[in-house]
């Protein structure tokens, strides 16, 4: 069943994503800026990706969601790109209560479809259309909604563009100084003066 | 007289890696807390009048030769908390540095003097009344020849700048080039991510070297857990070493001192105090916290702008810098893809729209002159948390903001503007502006903003009841213990600190050296 044609509705109060669950989401999602370089495979793996663990299933589909790269396009596939394996060591560096939190958040998200638009199947059930149509009622959707979708995005656009491989089909230069032999200016030398009124 | 080391890499900065287990009991005539704008200043000015000097940076010290221009992994290594603090709301994300030289190697160099208006409420509300324009001359015109201060040229203004400054200027809306702190700009545009070729002017190419020059000693990876006092003095501080890589305790650190000087930034100095027990007399440790909180503003046009190419900083609009016409100023700025993504409105082909037109996308960032409405205390895990909510009157002027930043943007030709709400907010007709924007929300949790800027949390002041130091930066109640930081700023001041920083810095060191033996007792 499609959604389009019905207007966002509030979750029910027992399925409402925590406020802590989207300020983990938070977290995670400005901690993505930060990750470790990583150099090992990507999708679908749940050995290779420890640290997403139970919450493998519903991340993929986010990620699919979110970026919808369909075959054919000028971006570059996910399964190219280290995007899961990014997010994967991301979830390793929080704290255990935010991770705990940010998979709370991540249920939620996935359950909660099957009440609201009336999907009747949790998120991971959904066709590619249908999760896009269901994630866009919560970016439009009240505020916690709004919050952990917020979250998310960072968490996958982060972990998806900082990828060198991404880059070439927006035409991104990505780091210069090396590439352009521009010189280290080094120290600079120590100060000769000092303002009068600013001496001792 | 020339600097012993040529580049960053060769200073001789203890690390976790070269400290060994310690314990470590050291000694000095000062020891300064973080090696920031305020503490990098303090060193130098103290050691080249002959004391001895240890600085504890909790950060990592990263030698620019390991910038590598990627937002995402410099952000790891230069940012307080990997670049993911926080407010406890989770909608004002607050940037600093945290490494040596602190938030001065990741800043985007804008050079601002602290405007008149805001020095005479310093003096009129806060009885500093020898914060005048006149009087803290000499201390910005000393440091801005040091740091090569100079308002950028026309090749420092990039097509991002050019593409917002013609819809100014079809307004009529007053722009200026910025003022910056940089020598011989190799416009690459990665400010935020560390100067990889030494251009900017930060305290790890210029205040720091200078003062380990004469004789001061910097150890990195080193957070100061307490300060030592007695009797209403300081004494010294107690920290703990950490590797950097595994989290793990190194050593322990102990420094005895005539005096301790706090530069931690103005969320971690609040802390460091409160958690010695020194929490004044008039209870604003850690209270009066402000932060500009800035958000930034997209647009779409049919020109390629390629708006990470060049200075970050060019030019900005001063058309409302002042508190009677409305209290904020706009910055011209875009950053690299990797750093953009996190912004971009939409999901899915909305997303990949966005990205595939980044080229196409100028932005622009507001600072505001907001309320000292946020407090940095500890929740009841006991960690740190930021209790910080713009308030009425300040989400009016972010209303204000977006509409006047979507008016330049349509006059310069956009075909849209982004507005950064978590609901994405995107005007496609300039008749649509004050429509849209004034139905939207902008309470907490629905708009995702950016603090460059923490300050005001050990407000200056004459008098011990309303303020946490007195106007020679001495913590009020406890001699020997000065702050020397963002923290000190009574109010917000609009514009970009690090100048004011370091004027107040250089101002107090000044103070400390008038009194030279009566504290050194030599
Ligand atoms: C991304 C960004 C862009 C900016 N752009 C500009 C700009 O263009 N122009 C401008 O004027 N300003 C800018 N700023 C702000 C400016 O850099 C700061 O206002 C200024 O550096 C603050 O100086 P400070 O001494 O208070 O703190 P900081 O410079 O932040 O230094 C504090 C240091 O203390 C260390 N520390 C913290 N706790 C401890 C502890 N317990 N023990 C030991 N060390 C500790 C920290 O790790 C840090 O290195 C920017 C800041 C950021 C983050």
């Amino acid at each position: 069943m499609s959604a389009d044609s019905t207007p966002p509705q509030p979750l029910p109060n027992h399925l409402r994503a925590t406020r802590r669950a989207v300020i983990a989401g938070g977290a995670a999602a400005t901690a993505t800026l930060s990750l470790p370089a990583c150099t090992s495979g990507s999708k679908g793996d749940s050995a290779k990706l420890p640290h997403i663990g139970d919450d493998l299933a519903v991340v993929e589909q986010i990620v699919d969601t979110l970026l919808a790269i369909d075959e054919g396009s000028p971006f570059v596939p996910i399964e190219k790109t280290d995007t899961m394996a990014n997010i994967d060591r991301l979830f390793a560096t929080l704290p255990d209560h935010v991770r705990s939190d940010l998979s709370k958040g991540l249920t939620l998200f996935n359950l909660a479809a099957i009440v609201l638009g009336w999907y009747f199947r949790p998120f991971t059930a959904l066709d590619r259309a249908d999760r896009i149509a269901y994630a866009r009622r919560w970016e439009t959707g009240n505020k916690t909604q709004q919050g952990l979708l917020f979250a998310l995005k960072q968490i996958v656009y982060v972990s998806y563009w900082r990828e060198e491989i991404t880059w070439g089909p927006i035409q991104y230069d990505g780091p210069v100084t090396r590439r352009l032999g521009i010189a280290r200016q080094g120290l600079t030398p120590l100060p000769e003066t000092t303002v009068e009124g600013a001496a001792k | 007289m020339s600097l012993a080391w040529q580049q960053t890499d060769d200073l001789p900065v203890q690390t976790a890696a070269t400290i060994g287990s310690g314990p470590h009991r050291l000694s000095a005539d000062v020891v300064v807390v973080g090696s920031g704008a305020g503490g990098a200043v303090m060193a130098y000015e103290l050691a080249r009048e002959g004391r001895s000097v240890i600085v504890l940076e909790a950060g990592p010290f990263v030698p620019s030769s390991r910038f590598t221009e990627r937002y995402p992994q410099m952000m790891e290594r230069l940012y307080q908390d990997r670049g993911g603090q926080r407010n406890e709301d989770g909608d004002l994300l607050v940037l600093q540095g945290s490494c040596v030289g602190g938030s001065t190697v990741v800043n985007a160099a804008a050079a601002f003097r602290t405007p008149e208006y805001v020095l005479r409420d310093w003096r009129e509300k806060f009885g500093l009344s020898d914060m005048t324009s006149e009087a803290l001359d000499p201390w910005f015109t000393q440091v801005e020849q040091r740091l090569s201060v100079h308002v950028n040229a026309p090749h420092e203004i990039n097509q991002n700048n050019q593409v917002i400054m013609r819809g100014c200027d079809k307004l009529g809306v007053s722009w200026r080039p910025l003022a910056r702190n940089i020598k011989n700009c190799a416009l690459t545009g990665f400010c935020l991510a560390g100067c990889a070729s030494d251009r900017k002017q930060s305290m790890l190419v210029t205040y720091l070297p200078w003062a380990m020059h004469h004789g001061a000693q910097v150890i990195a990876d080193t957070r100061v857990e307490r300060i030592r006092h007695k009797n209403g003095k300081a004494t010294g501080v107690v920290a703990t070493t950490i590797d950097p890589k595994t989290g793990r305790k190194v050593a322990d650190v102990e420094v005895e001192a005539k005096l301790v000087v706090v530069a931690a930034g103005a969320v971690q100095s609040p802390l460091l105090l409160t958690r010695s027990g020194l929490t004044g007399q008039s209870g604003q440790v850690g209270r009066n916290f402000a932060c500009h909180p800035s958000v930034g503003i997209l647009a779409d046009f049919d020109e390629e702008i390629f708006g990470w190419r060049g200075a970050t900083l060019g030019a900005y609009c001063d058309e409302w810098d002042h508190p009677d016409r409305g209290g904020f100023i706009l910055e011209f700025a875009m950053a690299g893809a990797d750093f953009m993504a996190a912004f971009s409105p939409g999901i899915a082909d909305k997303h990949l729209e966005f990205m595939g037109r980044l080229k196409n996308v100028a932005g622009m960032i507001s600072l505001i002159h907001d309320e000292n409405a946020g407090v940095i205390t500890t929740n009841d895990r006991g960690e740190k948390a930021i209790r910080y909510r713009v308030t009425q009157k300040d989400r009016e002027t972010i209303r204000t903001v977006i509409k006047r930043s979507a008016e330049i943007y349509f006059a310069a030709g956009a075909n849209k503007v982004f507005v950064p709400t978590y609901a994405p907010t995107v005007i496609e007709d300039v008749k649509d502006i004050d429509r849209i924007v004034d139905a939207l929300d902008l309470g907490p949790g629905t708009i995702g903003m950016t603090s460059y800027h923490p300050q005001g949390t050990c407000r200056m002041g004459a008098n011990p009841q309303n303020s946490v130091v007195g106007p020679d930066g001495q913590f009020h109640g406890v001699e020997r213990l000065y702050v020397a930081d963002a923290s000190l700023f009574p109010t917000s001041i609009m514009v970009n600190p690090q100048m004011t920083v370091y004027a107040l810095s250089s101002k107090i060191a000044h103070g400390i050296n008038e009194q030279g033996s009566e504290l050194f007792g030599n």
